[in-house]
């Protein structure tokens, strides 16, 4: 049976995906499964250069289409839509905006004219891909679509199963920024969310609000502190708060000026000196979770 | 006139250019990052002037006039509603507030209700500023987020959340102008390249601004240059203005800078 972690942050920029591919090197001995759960803003690829083995395309949503030649200019549909997705034109016929409308179908069941069809789009692609390190699930959500949510949990169900049928121990899941419904979906199964945070003010509130959200879903926690010499008042406050609130502090991590330039040449920066902080956190965090 | 500033990735520098933009400008700022509002606590001295709950509604079945015939699950997209034998359960968490279900109720046994989503809060220093701040646990930030968005009147900065899908498309649709925020990484340059085909999507005038500026990386500025898009100003890579950034403060020495951007976009617009 494998142990999912999910890698989180609330605030943006923190080094989650960094951390996620090094973790997938350090965890690929055990049998690691990989999962991008950042679908709208991706990049776990970009340092694990995955080669794509199957693409399946995502209906996450259906979208209103009026059909104008049955349309009788009525406007109960614009009457009824609550997300301001049926327009008028200005020669008094409707359309909908399709970035506005939620598929919700009121305006298909109501229509008395039979005007509108409700039209399933493909909203994204799902890939599951070989690394060096293991297999990756990752998806890319159409520029401008909705329903992140619902494509994270596909990308996690997938990861799920081979992880299941590789007979892996680790199910690594780089989660997106927010406390929204990607990452309420990141987070749907997790043994550990680890949060990765970084001494700004910024950075200590959102940890604060994911925090929140863990506790809320009841899934243990773990905190990093990257880049932690930025500002050693706010790394002490970031301490403080996790231990007056019984949170373990597995990772200190501190700015090396080398990690950025390995990056820049698309390599996961294992030599450079921090990369010793993110290992040792791994061997704390391969313990938690009994792997 | 509203400027809105987005970037596709997080952590780029939304929050440094919307707040020292907004300041140094004389603008007032709207966050709209309701999931993780950060603006605030850059404005310290700040009096909170308003506090406002935000809901949505979602419906409650009276159970005396329901009589199970299941129209209201079938007609719900989202799965958010279970028909029993001599029960109708709802799903608050996994409704989207259509109104579907008590429109087609054929015994009127469905009513709505108010359900909290978050908080809108006015605070008031040199400049104005509003920011949603989304309840935890609450799936969907955009009906807070269209909830903050009614309160701009006149000239605005407004700062979008993260990301490429709905919550970001909802806070800039409406802009006169988008400023994306890149920094010279590989990481950057990919979600840059995401963000300008919603802009595409959305027909917005856009341009760029490069924030810290200095690593070792070309790939932004190139990319910028092939697609024409104007770069309206660098700010540079610094551990000075990390650490002012780490404090909650505003960058008093590079103010020039933040005001160039703006002249720069009001040239554009």
């Amino acid at each position: 049976m494998f142990k999912q972690l999910t890698i989180v942050s609330g605030k943006g920029g923190t080094g989650k995906t960094t951390v996620t591919a090094m973790f997938s090197v350090l965890a690929s001995k055990k049998g690691v499964v990989i999962a991008d759960g950042d679908v709208d803003a991706a990049n776990l690829h970009i340092l694990l250069k995955p080669e794509v083995i199957e693409e399946i395309p995502f209906y996450g949503s259906k979208k209103a289409i009026i059909d104008p030649d049955l349309c009788v200019s009525c406007g109960l549909c614009y009457e009824l839509c609550r997300f301001d997705a049926v327009q008028k034109k200005e020669n008094g016929e409707y359309h909908i905006d399709e970035l506005k409308c939620e598929g919700c179908a009121l305006c298909y069941n109501a229509c008395p004219a039979e005007a509108i069809e409700m039209q399933i789009v493909e909203s994204g692609k799902i890939f599951v891909s070989n690394t060096k390190y293991g297999v990756m699930v990752h998806a890319m959500l159409n520029p401008g679509e909705e329903s992140s949510g619902k494509l994270v949990s596909e990308v996690r169900e997938r990861a799920k199963k081979i992880a299941e049928m590789k007979n892996a121990k680790v199910l690594l899941l780089d989660g997106s920024p927010g406390i929204g419904c990607p990452v309420i979906a990141s987070l749907t199964g997790a043994d550990l969310a680890l949060v990765i945070t970084e001494p700004t003010l910024s950075g200590l509130r959102d940890m604060q609000r994911v925090l929140d959200l863990t506790e809320h879903f009841e899934i243990g926690s773990v905190v990093a502190i990257n880049k932690c010499d930025l500002n050693m008042d706010m790394t002490g406050k970031i301490r403080d708060f996790c231990s007056r609130n019984g949170i373990e502090v597995v990772g200190e991590i501190p700015y090396d000026p080398e990690l950025p330039a390995l990056i820049s040449q698309l390599k996961i920066p294992f030599e450079c000196g921090a990369s010793e902080h993110i290992r040792a956190m791994w061997d704390t965090i391969k313990e938690k979770l009994d792997v | 006139m509203q400027i809105a500033i987005a970037s596709g990735k997080g952590g780029t520098g939304k929050t440094t250019l919307a707040v020292n933009l907004a300041y140094f400008n004389g603008i007032d700022l709207f966050d709209l990052d309701v999931e993780e509002p950060n603006d605030y606590l850059f404005f310290k001295n700040a009096k909170e002037v308003e506090s406002e709950v935000v809901s949505r509604k979602v419906p409650v079945v009276d159970q005396s006039k329901c009589d199970y015939c299941g129209k209201c699950r079938d007609v719900c997209e989202y799965n958010a509603i279970v028909v029993l034998k001599d029960e109708t359960m709802i799903f608050p968490e996994l409704c989207h507030s259509c109104g579907a279900c008590s429109y087609f109720c054929p015994q009127e046994a469905i009513s709505e209700v108010d359900r909290p989503i978050g908080k809108i809060i006015s605070i008031k220093s040199e400049i104005n500023l509003a920011y949603g701040v989304l309840e935890v646990g609450e799936a969907s930030p955009v009906p807070l987020i269209r909830a903050v968005k009614r309160k701009i009147a006149g000239n605005a900065i407004i700062d979008a959340p993260p990301g490429t899908s709905c919550p970001m498309v909802e806070s800039i649709r409406d802009a006169d102008f988008v400023v994306l925020v890149a920094e010279p990484t590989p990481f950057s340059l990919h979600d840059l390249k995401l963000a300008v085909k919603v802009i595409d999507r959305l027909d917005l005038k856009f341009g760029a601004v490069i924030n810290k500026h200095g690593l070792p990386f070309d790939g932004v500025e190139k990319f910028c240059r092939q697609e024409k898009i104007p770069v309206l100003g660098r700010i540079p890579f610094s551990t000075e203005i990390a650490e002012r950034y780490s404090k909650g403060e505003l960058l008093f020495e590079y103010r020039d800078i933040f005001k160039e951007i703006y002249d720069g976009v009001m040239e554009l617009v």
